[in-house]
C-alpha cells in the first residue's frame, strides 16, 4: 500500500513516513502541492495524507485539482492540519477530502483511518 | 500582549503545535523502536520525553485559553510553568551513556532538543 504524504515540514515528513512505513505502508513524499499533483499521476498512490497549510498552493486547492483530473480523481485523501477548528474540517470535506484529522497525530487513529479506507477501496484486500 | 484576533491566535497555534507535534511525534517514535529491540533505557527515556511533550501540549492550550479569558490568570502566570516544563524536557533529552554509538538515537533525541529551543524562543514571544 503506498500512502502519498504531503507535507512542507521536514521534520514531519520524516516522523510521519517512519512511523508508517514502520507499520507496513510504502511512503512517496511530496513538500508541496505542485510536487503532490506530479506525483499522485505517476505514483498513483493508494492513498493521499494532505497537510492543509502548504505554502504556495494550498492542501485545499491541491485537493480540488486532485478531484479535477480523471487520473487522480479516485485517490482517497485524507486532511491533516494543526488547525482543530470545525471550519477547516468542513473546507476540506468540501474540496473532496474523504476524511480528515489533527496534528499531533495519534498513529493508532491514523491507521485505522487509513485501513477503513484502503478497505473501502479494496487496496487493502489486495495484499492481505 | 494584547487579545490577539483571531487571525494572529490561529497562527500561534499553528507555531506553537508544530514544535510540540515533532516532540511528542518523535518520542512515540522512539518509543516503538526501542520496544522493538528492547532497549529499555531508551524506552524509559522515549516514554518520559513524550508525557512531557503531552504535557507541554495541555499547558500550551491553557496558555492560549488564557489569553481570551482574563479570569484564567493571563499568560503572565502560565509561561513560568512553560518555561519550567520545557528545562525539564531538555534535561530529560541528555543522552544516555552506553547509547552513544546509535546514530539513530542521537538524531532523534537532536530533533527533539531542537523542537524544545524553538518552543522556548516561542514562549519568549507571547
Amino acid at each position: 500500500m503506498i500512502v502519498l504524504i504531503v507535507e512542507d515540514n521536514e521534520l514531519n515528513r520524516d516522523m510521519l513516513s517512519r512511523r508508517l512505513m514502520r507499520r507496513g505502508f510504502a511512503t512517496v513524499l511530496a513538500v508541496d502541492g505542485v510536487e503532490a499533483l506530479t506525483l499522485a499521476q505517476s505514483k498513483q498512490p493508494d492513498v493521499i495524507l494532505m497537510d492543509l497549510s502548504l505554502p504556495g498552493m494550498s492542501g485545499i486547492d491541491a485537493t480540488r485539482l486532485l478531484r479535477a483530473n480523471t487520473l487522480t480523481s479516485k485517490i482517497p485523501i485524507i486532511a491533516l492540519t494543526a488547525h482543530a477548528s470545525g471550519s477547516d474540517r468542513d473546507d476540506a470535506l468540501q474540496a473532496g477530502c474523504d476524511d480528515y484529522d489533527t496534528k499531533p497525530v495519534d498513529m493508532a487513529t491514523l491507521v485505522e483511518k487509513l485501513e477503513f479506507i484502503l478497505t473501502r477501496t479494496g487496496a487493502l484486500s489486495r495484499v492481505v | 500582549m494584547n487579545p490577539m484576533n483571531t487571525e494572529a491566535m490561529r497562527t500561534l497555534r499553528h507555531e506553537l503545535r508544530t514544535p510540540i507535534n515533532h516532540i511528542v511525534g518523535y518520542s512515540e517514535l522512539m518509543l516503538d523502536e526501542a520496544r522493538e529491540t528492547r532497549a529499555d533505557v531508551v524506552a524509559e527515556q522515549a516514554g518520559q520525553i513524550r508525557t512531557q511533550g503531552r504535557a507541554l501540549a495541555d499547558l500550551l492550550e491553557l496558555a492560549l485559553s488564557a489569553e481570551h479569558n482574563v479570569h484564567a490568570g493571563g499568560l503572565g502566570q502560565v509561561r513560568p510553568r512553560l518555561r519550567s516544563a520545557i528545562e525539564t524536557a531538555l534535561m530529560t533529552c541528555e543522552p544516555k551513556p552506553g547509547i552513544l554509538n546509535n546514530r539513530s538515537y542521537l538524531e532523534d533525541l537532536g530533533r527533539i532538543k531542537q523542537a524544545l529551543i524553538r518552543l522556548s524562543r516561542l514562549v519568549d514571544t507571547l
